[in-house]
């Protein structure tokens, strides 16, 4: 019984250690596209002029 | 192939077409009574920046507390440095006043966190509820005002569970 018991908990605990360190690679891969996306974005439609907010609820 | 399991699957498919008719038909009535605007899957991403004559900013601040929802409302700042931050349980936005641009008055909207479940925004229609009411409102000050959008660099955090 006690090694069954062991292995439970020692499965657990990788299972957390990878999952924490995996998203965390995820989320800055993931971060550091969107700032990229974000710079673009912004630099296409940096002398738009607008639109007219009325036009949406027409 | 089994009767069963073809009667099955027509049901089934049936009932997930017969929700999803329901779910546009909600929707389409939102838009149609005023109270949201149809708007991109990832609307919340972006900043909006409203350009105006100047508004009287007790006005603005009359307008703002006419919010509903359960979305509660913070004020802070001057008349001339206005700011308004917007709060629920999955996510948060501010309304700020910025420096002028070219004679016009500035406000800039923008949602500053939201919580997701499996990669999709959890209060996705009360965010455009709220920003479609912020919008009316600057469309009822001014009729003539312009609204720029700004993507806006935001950093996810996945929990573990």
């Amino acid at each position: 019984m006690a090694p069954f018991i062991i292995g439970i908990i020692v499965t657990g605990i990788i299972m957390v250690i990878v999952g924490t360190i995996g998203n965390k690679i995820v989320d800055k891969g993931e971060n550091a596209l969107r700032k990229k996306e974000v710079e673009k974005y912004n630099a296409a439609h940096k002398d738009d002029k607008g639109e007219r907010l009325a036009d949406r609820f027409k | 192939m089994n009767t069963g399991l073809i009667l099955g699957l027509v049901i089934g498919f049936g009932l997930l077409g017969l929700a999803i008719g329901i779910g546009l038909l909600g929707h389409k009535k939102l838009v149609q009574s005023g109270q949201i605007v149809s708007r991109d899957t990832h609307f919340m991403e972006k900043a909006e920046i409203f350009i105006l004559n100047e508004p009287d900013p007790a006005q603005v601040v009359e307008q703002i507390k006419t919010i509903s929802g359960n979305v509660g409302i913070h004020m802070k700042g001057s008349s001339v440095d206005q700011w308004f931050k917007f709060d629920t349980s999955g996510w948060e936005a501010k309304l700020e006043k910025q420096s002028p641009e070219n004679g016009k008055c500035v406000y800039r909207f923008q949602f500053t966190h939201w919580n997701t479940y499996r990669g999709m925004p959890e209060g996705a229609l009360a965010m455009n509820k709220l920003l479609t009411a912020v919008e009316k409102m600057f469309v009822s000050f001014d009729h003539e005002t312009v609204v720029k959008t700004e993507a806006v660099n935001f950093n996810t955090k996945t929990k573990l569970f």
